[in-house]
């Protein structure tokens, strides 16, 4: 037999799986309290600042004055919206269709 | 938390602190840890058990070092590894190479036949000097790659070769002097 396959089956029969008995627990219990407190915020630290930079440099202040003017538009717009009692009963029963569909998805 | 990956868990504990992302690392890699110790102490099971808490210990506090150039199992190893040369030095007030060896020796013979893990391997390993143990340890019992064992041990690649192939040589005579091969 190769030697290699002689020592590797000799380990392999003493190989066993070491059972837990508590080991875990008594590690666990002897971490320390202080959790690395300063990664967590630098993190968050490092992500505004992150942010910042993308919002000057993508002009984010330009985007949300555009954003802010199209609702007010699409507002205004819809005053001039006649309502029709039609509309109500189709999403109703649209609305009633998707429901049923997801319940029976659930159930069966 | 099981299905979880390492690299999944390890963002747990190092971002939120979670001590339970850490106990399921502890949890998935205690057997292969505490039985690698075990073979480096000749089976003493206190003694490993000691050492591997104090390597899981070392690695809840340094996990935000821990950079993703090898996997997490083999990152743990090395420490465990350091922790028992470290455990080795403190036995001695002079720290030269041949005394540590002697000591690493001393401490694995001590143990050897205490019946703790199987006699023959135990009595087939202790042929070895203790670099040549552990890189047979780890590629046979482990299943590491010369890489890994390197990366572990802190020897390069080109050494760790070289006491597998001495301890293979050893092993082989002492199988088929006892009737293996």
């Amino acid at each position: 037999m190769d030697d290699d396959k002689l020592i590797r089956q000799f380990m392999l029969s003493a190989r066993e799986e070491v059972s837990d008995s508590g080991f875990s627990a008594r590690v666990m219990r002897h971490i320390p309290n202080e959790r690395p407190f300063w990664v967590f915020p630098v993190i968050v630290l490092f992500s505004l600042a992150i942010l910042a930079v993308l919002f000057v440099w993508l002009d984010g202040w330009s985007v949300i004055c555009n954003t802010y003017v199209r609702i007010y538009t699409a507002v205004a717009y819809a005053k001039h919206f006649t309502f029709n009692p039609l509309y109500l009963l189709v999403f109703l029963a649209l609305g009633c269709w998707f429901i049923t569909e997801k319940v029976k998805k659930l159930v069966y | 938390m099981a299905e979880l990956s390492d690299q999944a868990l390890i963002a747990r504990v190092t971002v939120f602190g979670s001590r339970r992302a850490f106990d399921t690392l502890v949890c998935r890699y205690q057997s292969p840890l505490r039985r690698f110790l075990q073979n480096l102490t000749g089976g003493d099971i206190s003694l490993s058990d000691d050492l591997a808490q104090e390597a899981f210990i070392k690695a809840w506090t340094q996990l935000a070092t821990f950079k993703n150039k090898s996997s997490f199992e083999t990152w743990l190893f090395r420490i465990a590894y350091n922790v028992f040369y470290d455990y080795i030095r403190s036995l001695k007030e002079s720290q030269s190479i041949e005394d540590v060896e002697r000591e690493v020796e001393s401490l694995y013979h001590q143990h050897a036949n205490d019946g703790s893990i199987k006699a023959d391997v135990t009595q087939a390993l202790g042929r070895l000097n203790p670099k040549e143990r552990e890189c047979i340890v780890l590629f046979f019992m482990e299943d590491r790659q010369i890489k890994e064992i390197a990366d572990i041990t802190g020897l390069p690649e080109g050494t760790v070769k070289s006491h597998l192939s001495r301890g293979k040589e050893k092993m082989t005579a002492f199988l088929k002097q006892n009737g293996y091969g």
